[in-house]
């Protein structure tokens, strides 16, 4: 029901200024933090536009949104100090401050005229000073907030001011600087958006021209207005020195600019950014930023004097008082209308004591939508502006007191061994408490406060702005010289503020107001710092490096100056050397282990080159081995050839006569054997001394078994002959030298040699001979090595065929007969080739790689030398330059190949 | 020599600074002060000179100062760090 009551402004109001707390508030949610490096300085990785963007959030209060356009229409020409000592500052900043302060890297500004001036007492000054400052200045923008919530949502200021701690409270306290960071961005946004629509606004209105700087400067707005100062006795709107001297509007002007320079929220936002360049490029931003507000500013400021006198001037008073704007801002007592001369007109005069409009500077901006009839939401668009601006300035503010003495005084002072999460919890606490002290201040404004916004530019001006530029750019600057030119400076500014507005003080030096005394204040703190620190002892080398150090190219921080180490930054500092000289001995053992690998390589050089060695010698010791082997074996078999060539022959000749005789014996035997018959036809009884004695010698047996007997001689003598030629063709193998031989010769000769070996046994039928000889030529070759390879392949043929048995019976045998098959054939017109294969059991894989190697046997010891198949080898290959090779599948058998050249000239 | 380059820089940037503030205090105090009489007999516009550069004018020089100044020093420091670059190569 309440809602149906409101007016069109207040929903529009309401729906504005919901919304961007809502904003604020997620903003805040989404930056909060928990680190003191994020809390403090946003975690230093600001954007440089972003920081521009916020140090203008930062910075137009609200003040500067509410009242800068009413001050400069009331001050015409001599409004431009404000314009210009709040934005000239910027460039003292850029040029003089933000670079060093970032690249000195801390987190307050007492920091650094606590480090850079050696001193707690030097940094107890700055923290106090930099309280007091933010002090004033917060109390005013709480009040802001508490008068805009209450005018616009209908409540009273103190439940205003209480809203307000709670907004500002919630981001401060969660998000620390990276949540003020990002919402004084957004707060930048919407203020400069509610500035510059009504600006657009009434600058269409007037001139039909919707860019309010180009209007200002080429319309006819200000010349009327001109005109209309001058029909009232005012000087002219563009006339310099109506309200300041010239002196006092220079020295005001640079108090504004230097105290812009010196203001601790201000400052301490370039600690956020990345580095040195956009420390300078974010000032540059901050400018444009807040120019562009400022520069709007004397535009709304001429349109709306003009529309404010041309509205009320001259008017009947009751006709006034029923326009509905009039009626609501004369009951806020910021506009008062008195018909002193009771004409029933308003007029407008410079003399107070006739004047009967009176306009409070605060209205002008928060009255021009309604003034000059802008659609209502407009309104409510300027009340979400004003918000923002109050809630950016009084966050900024907060969080300086806040580590002030979250920082500089409980951690640096008091407690330097404090956690990260301690600072962070008590720079939460300090910003509540800040909150309560400054929503206190807000709800009762001691009478002062309001006048001594200025003081707040005078004691940053004759306070911090000569101690940081001082210790920048003059390196003789010492600590006495820097605290006595504060305590100085700011006491005389102090003083004379106080004492102007407080206790009527004759403005004794030059009739210079009081706002522009914070220049005097600087003037005096430098002479007397310079003075000072030129008659005591130059800083310490350390305080001198840290200030080279700052002028150097390149973003490096300085070192911190020793006294101010806390107790984990000394542990720190420990740490780094213990880490240094934990590098150079990691270094050191490096080299010891690089000089140590080196040894172990050369040692291992060493180590190779004695196995080479060693494997050469083995070589050597095995070649040796094999030809002494094969010299007493060569040596061996040449004596057994001696002996079976003088056997063969000692026995060929008995034989001979056996054989020879035999013969003969066989014709004598049947001779007679046929005359005993002849003998028995003729005589059939013959006397019987005869027949006993045929009786006795059983002669019919005689002659029957006599051919018989003569027969079986004649087989054995055949035998023993043919026996004695295969020794004699065996024995050939002393003769060295090549001759062509029929190889099927000596092929039989050492397979009858091999005959008792092969013939059947108790355990196995005979071992079955297949021959498959192909016809060959005469071969060229050392006929008794030849035969010895092929004794030696039969015999391992044999042992194979015989190992194969075991375990088998004789049927098992007999049912699959033992067999070797030779077989002869010519390859080509050069080549022939000998294949000798059994069906035995194979030969293992493991075993087929060794083979042919000298010394090598499968035979139990004494019973083979493992010679054999190595002097094969060398017999075939080198001797006769031929190729021995084999196929052996286990299961199925071996077959030995044996391929040499038939005319051994030809490959040689 | 690096000592030399350290402060040829520091040297260059303070010419520099002095020069800006030099044009920063000629608008403010100069300018939009002490010849404001002056200018106000000129026009830009419809408006007198020296009240234009009191509220407007000087506002953009302040801009444009800050902008050159941190245009110059990004071009020292950037000079500055391949004449180090260079020295290292040399070392």
């Amino acid at each position: 029901m309440a809602i149906l009551s409101w007016s069109q402004t207040e929903i529009w109001t309401a729906i504005f200024v919901s919304l961007s707390l809502l904003l604020y508030l997620v903003i805040g949610w989404q930056s909060r933090v928990r680190n003191s490096k994020d809390f403090f300085v946003a975690g230093r990785n600001v954007p440089t536009l972003a920081n521009g963007m916020a140090t203008a959030g930062d910075w137009i209060s609200a003040a500067s949104f509410i009242s800068m356009a009413g001050v400069v229409s009331f001050l015409g020409y001599d409004g431009s100090i404000y314009l210009m000592g709040w934005t000239g500052g910027y460039v003292l900043i850029a040029l003089l401050i933000a670079p060093y302060l970032r690249k000195f890297g801390q987190y307050t500004v007492p920091d650094f005229v606590g480090d850079r001036y050696y001193s707690k007492t030097a940094r107890l000054v700055a923290v106090v000073a930099c309280i007091a400052i933010c002090l004033v200045y917060i109390t005013g923008q709480m009040r802001g907030v508490g008068i805009i919530l209450s005018r616009f949502l209908q409540v009273d200021v103190d439940t205003g001011v209480l809203i307000g701690i709670i907004l500002v409270g919630f981001f401060s306290i969660l998000g620390g600087m990276r949540g003020i960071t990002w919402t004084q961005v957004a707060q930048y946004g919407v203020f400069c958006l509610a500035f510059l629509i009504p600006a657009i606004a009434i600058s269409h209105q007037l001139t039909g021209t919707p860019i309010p700087q180009v209007a200002f400067t080429t319309s006819d707005i200000v010349e009327r207005l001109n005109q209309i100062h001058q029909d009232l006795g005012f000087a002219d709107y563009t006339a310099p020195f109506a309200h300041h001297s010239p002196l006092d509007m220079g020295l005001i002007a640079l108090t504004l600019m230097v105290g812009t320079a010196g203001l601790p929220h201000i400052i301490v936002r370039f600690y956020t950014v990345k580095n040195m360049r956009s420390a300078r490029f974010s000032a540059g931003w901050a400018l444009v930023f807040i120019a562009i507000v400022y520069t709007t500013a004397p535009a709304v400021a001429a349109f709306a004097r003009y529309s404010l006198i041309t509205t009320l001037n001259q008017q009947p008073i009751e006709a006034v008082r029923q326009i509905d704007w009039v009626n609501k801002w004369a009951a806020t007592e910021l506009l008062t209308l008195t018909d002193k001369n009771g004409d029933g007109r308003l007029e407008l005069t410079p003399d107070p004591a006739t004047n009967e409009i009176d306009i409070d500077p605060d209205a002008i901006m928060l009255a021009i939508p309604e003034v000059t009839a802008l659609a209502p939401w407009i309104t409510g668009l300027v009340a979400a502006g004003g918000l923002a601006a109050a809630l950016s300035t009084a966050a900024g503010l907060l969080l300086v007191i806040s580590s002030s003495i979250a920082h500089d005084v409980y951690y640096r002072l008091i407690n330097s061994a404090a956690s990260e999460t301690q600072r962070v919890m008590v720079g939460r606490i300090m910003v509540g408490v800040a909150l309560a002290v400054s929503g206190y201040l807000g709800v009762h404004p001691p009478g002062f406060v309001a006048q001594v916004v200025a003081f707040a530019f005078g004691l940053a001006a004759s306070s911090f702005f000569p101690a940081i530029t001082l210790g920048i750019f003059d390196k003789r600057t010492n600590r006495e010289g820097a605290i006595s030119g504060m305590v100085v400076g700011t006491l005389f500014a102090a003083g004379y503020v106080i004492g102007a507005k407080f206790y009527g003080m004759p403005l004794w030096f030059f009739h210079i107001s009081p706002e522009g005394i914070g220049a005097v204040g600087m003037g005096l703190n430098m002479v007397v710092t310079l003075g000072v620190s030129r008659l005591t002892a130059p800083p310490p080398a350390a305080v001198q490096a840290l200030v080279d150090h700052l002028r150097m190219p390149g973003d490096e921080p300085p070192r911190r100056i020793e006294i101010y180490y806390s107790l984990e930054e000394k542990l720190e500092l420990q740490n780094a050397q213990l880490n240094s000289l934990n590098h150079q001995l990691a270094v050191e053992i490096q080299e010891k282990e690089q000089a140590e690998q080196a040894l172990q390589t050369l040692t291992q050089e060493l180590e190779h080159r004695v196995q080479d060695r060693t494997i050469e010698l083995q070589q050597a010791l095995s070649d040796l081995q094999s030809m002494q082997m094969k010299l007493v074996h060569t040596e061996k078999m040449s004596a057994l050839g001696n002996l079976v060539a003088g056997i063969a022959h000692e026995i060929n000749n008995p034989v001979s006569f056996i054989s020879g005789n035999l013969t003969h014996l066989q014709g004598y035997g049947q001779d007679l054997l046929r005359f005993v018959q002849l003998y028995q036809k003729c005589y059939p009884d013959p006397p019987n001394e005869i027949q006993a004695e045929a009786k006795s010698i059983d002669i019919d047996f005689i002659q029957s078994d006599l051919p018989k007997i003569l027969d079986s001689m004649q087989l054995g003598t055949d035998r023993i002959r043919e026996i004695v030629l295969s020794l004699r063709n065996f024995s050939r193998m002393d003769e060295a030298e090549f001759k062509a031989v029929n190889i099927h010769e000596g092929i039989d000769s050492t397979l009858l040699i091999l005959q008792h070996r092969l013939k059947a046994q108790v355990a196995r039928p005979a071992i079955e001979v297949i021959q498959d000889y192909g016809d060959l030529p005469l071969v060229q070759c050392s006929a008794g090595s030849l035969n010895q390879v092929v004794m030696n392949i039969l015999a391992n043929a044999i042992d194979a065929l015989e190992d194969g048995n075991e375990g088998l019976t004789y049927q098992d045998i007999e049912k699959q007969p033992n067999q070797i098959t030779v077989r002869t054939s010519v390859i080509d017109a050069q080549w022939v080739q000998i294949a000798i294969a059994d069906n035995g059991p194979g030969i293992p894989e493991a075993v087929q790689k060794r083979i042919l190697d000298p010394f090598f046997t499968t035979k139990p010891v004494g019973k083979g030398t493992g010679m054999g198949m190595s002097i094969s080898y060398q017999i075939i290959t080198e001797q006769h330059g031929g190729k021995l090779e084999f196929m052996s599948t286990l299961g199925q058998g071996t077959e030995f190949i044996i391929q040499i050249p038939i005319h051994q000239q030809a490959l040689s | 020599m690096h000592q030399n380059k350290s402060q040829r820089y520091w040297q260059d940037n303070l010419a520099l600074i002095r020069n800006l503030l030099l044009i920063w205090a000629a608008t403010t105090f100069g300018m939009a002060i002490a010849l404001a009489k002056f200018l106000n007999h000129i026009y830009l516009g419809r408006l007198p000179l020296g009240f234009w550069i009191a509220q407007q004018g000087a506002l953009l020089v302040f801009v444009v100062l800050t902008f050159v100044y941190a245009s110059r020093m990004e071009a020292l420091d950037r000079k500055c760090d391949s004449k180090h670059s260079k020295n290292d190569e040399n070392n």
